[in-house]
């Protein structure tokens, strides 16, 4: 079972805005992931799931030519909910098994294999991002 | 002289009465409008033999809803047990229920609905309006199976309901009257249609959103205000 | 024809154009006492928060210029960074019917697109398809919101009016606490609070058709040393439709986060 520190923030910032009462504070409190490190991540998708509170994208980066070896292995990268992740372009068909993809994310801290997804490349080099939050160099996009 | 002929053209569409009847002022249907004992012209639906054999399972589905406090969606938003906030501007019509809902934006800026392929479905479905005169035909696809489904008269809503609505002002904007009628094939043997006719509340309301709609409120939205027969 | 006489039949023309815009025509209907819509300023629509480059969403909603904030303040804010960094970050506190709806803070710089519905007399704003905050235009004042007949929402109240082409709102009547275990009592932009004590001016107006800015000012004695302003910027999503969240799905198997707390 993987660590239990619950990220849920994201989501529940959504219901704090969208219906429930409790406020979504953290939406935000991503302490359990390296948020100032970017990871590049190539692989395939093995699992998509476009579910709240978070959409989960499972990958399996495999070794080969421009694959960082630290990130080979089976992957559980954390997006937002349907409802942030759609307003970036995101939907339930995005992504299905067998698709490769291409994804930037911010490792776990404990050095278990899961990531919090900041943005994935597609095929025609543009981002789709998880939420709002751009770096610097795509501030405006 | 061609200059002179084309704005003779011109002023003559100007003139003809469908374009400066296009110009004229809209009805503004904002407002607080409530539903009384007299505001409901509501005939039995004709089911379909399917539709009739899942009643128990939708309604209970329908309290289940209610009991987790899910948004509830159309039609139960239009049927809500305090008055509704009507916020109409130019491009969009904004509806707000107290009850536990997403407000419902109906657009009058000549949007198409979205693809099917990129339709989400929604307990309020994506509405489109256009204008007949001084009638907002109003037009909704794309409902989930989230929320409060059934439909007064009998039946329910699904991903395959369509809901057409008129909205009109009555009485020098004094009421409102929405006729609704809903489509779907899998529910209804002929469009099934019905009328509220709202009163616009007495002086100016504050809505107080709930998070839930209390236990004892729950069963008017199982099962409906008194049906005309 | 001559050129001056070719001036006047275009003169002429152009009058007739005119007369016919303004005219009714026989048998158009006549305009009733119902209300018409307005022409208002065009904030109607969905408008996305632009992150100028803070690389993610925590960084973000800091990134305002630093309020002055009271000592106290400042030791509550490092107790709850405090806390998260130790793994509190899931919401605790019991789901409650009459826990406070909303959190204006939180939806103004969220990363759901703010959905105007501008009309006559109140706007709605609202998180895509969400709860509506309500902004009253139509001249009244302020309840007394140390009334107990007061119920609190986490949008507290707020009314308007127009200043030329801005539309100024200011608001009270937020609650002293919402149902959040992690924060409860609501946390602004910088590390600030939203409560009952506290009032917020917000000014909205357009860059142009599709670039709104608002500038925010939060004002409490029992908070900020001196009144805390930042602006944001929002460009319209061209015919967008909201998004409704929800969805009740249990993920199928373990993931990363946490349960939400029920």
């Amino acid at each position: 079972m993987r660590a239990v520190v619950g990220g849920c923030a994201a989501a529940l910032a959504v219901l704090g805005g969208l219906l429930w009462a409790p406020p979504a504070v953290a939406h935000h409190s991503f302490t359990m992931f390296e948020m100032e490190k970017d990871v590049t991540y190539r692989g395939v998708v093995t699992e998509y799931h476009w579910i709240n509170p978070h959409v989960h994208i499972t990958i399996e980066v495999k070794p080969g030519a421009g694959v960082d070896p630290a990130t080979v292995g089976t992957w559980d990268i954390e997006g937002g909910s349907t409802t942030i992740m759609g307003r970036q372009g995101w939907t339930r068909s995005t992504f299905k098994p067998g698709d490769p993809i291409t994804l930037v994310g911010h490792p776990l801290r404990n050095g278990d294999k899961g990531a919090s997804l900041f943005y994935a490349i597609m095929p025609d080099g543009k981002r789709l991002y998880h939420d709002i939050a751009r770096p610097k160099d795509d501030a405006g996009k | 002289m061609r200059t002179a002929t084309v704005i003779l053209a011109a002023v003559v569409a100007a003139s003809s009465p469908s374009w400066v009847r296009a110009q004229a002022p809209r009805p503004d249907f904002s407002g607080y409008w409530e539903l009384r004992v007299d505001s409901f012209h509501v005939p039995r639906a004709a089911l379909t033999a399917q539709a009739a054999g899942r009643l128990d399972e939708q309604a209970a589905r329908d309290a289940d809803a209610l009991a987790r406090c899910v948004p509830i969606g159309m039609p139960a938003v239009m049927d809500d047990r305090a008055p509704i906030d009507v916020r109409h501007a130019p491009t969009v019509m904004g509806i707000v229920a107290p009850s536990p809902s997403s407000t419902r934006h109906i657009y009058t800026d000549g949007r198409p609905h979205p693809d099917e392929d990129e339709l989400e479905g929604t307990t309020n479905g994506h509405s489109s309006g256009r204008w007949e005169g001084d009638v907002l035909v109003v037009d909704t696809v794309g409902f989930s199976e989230r929320g409060v489904t059934r439909v007064p008269g009998g039946g329910f809503r699904t991903p395959r309901s369509r809901l057409v609505e008129r909205y009109r002002l009555l009485e020098n904007g004094r009421r409102l009257s929405v006729v609704f009628t809903w489509t779907d094939p899998g529910v209804f043997q002929a469009p099934h249609t019905y009328e509220f006719r709202y009163y616009r509340a007495a002086r100016p309301r504050e809505p107080r959103l709930t998070n839930c709609i209390p236990d004892q409120e729950r069963t008017r939205f199982l099962t409906g205000r008194p049906e005309a027969k | 024809m001559t050129p001056a006489s070719r001036r006047l039949v275009f003169a002429a023309t152009l009058a007739a154009v005119a007369a016919a815009l303004g005219a009714a025509p026989a048998g158009a209907q006549q305009p009733s006492a119902a209300p018409t819509l307005p022409a208002l300023p065009s904030l109607s629509g969905l408008w996305l928060v632009q992150d100028p480059g803070s690389n993610n969403w925590s960084a973000w909603y800091n990134n305002v210029p630093a309020p002055a904030l009271r000592p106290e303040i400042v030791t509550d804010n490092d107790a709850i960074a405090a806390r998260e960094a130790a793994g509190e970050v899931v919401n605790r506190a019991p789901r409650r019917a009459d826990c406070p709806v909303g959190n204006l803070p939180m939806m103004m710089a969220s990363s759901p697109a703010l959905d105007i519905v501008a009309a006559r007399d109140e706007v709605l704003m609202a998180p895509e398809s969400g709860r509506a905050r309500f902004i009253y235009t139509d001249g009244r004042s302020h309840p007394n919101t140390k009334d107990p007949a007061y119920v609190p929402s986490g949008f507290g109240h707020s009314i308007g009016r127009w200043e030329g082409d801005t539309l100024v709102v200011d608001t009270i009547g937020f609650p002293p606490r919402v149902c959040d275990s992690r924060r409860p009592v609501m946390v602004t932009p910088g590390g600030g609070r939203a409560k009952e004590t506290t009032r917020l001016v917000e000014r909205f107006r357009l860059r142009d058709p599709d670039t709104l800015e608002v500038t925010f000012t939060w004002d409490d004695a029992t908070v900020f040393l001196k009144p805390h302003t930042y602006s944001y910027t929002f460009k319209r999503v061209p015919f967008g439709n909201p998004v409704e969240g929800g969805g009740d799905e249990p993920p199928p198997r373990e993931f990363i986060t946490d349960k939400v707390a029920n």
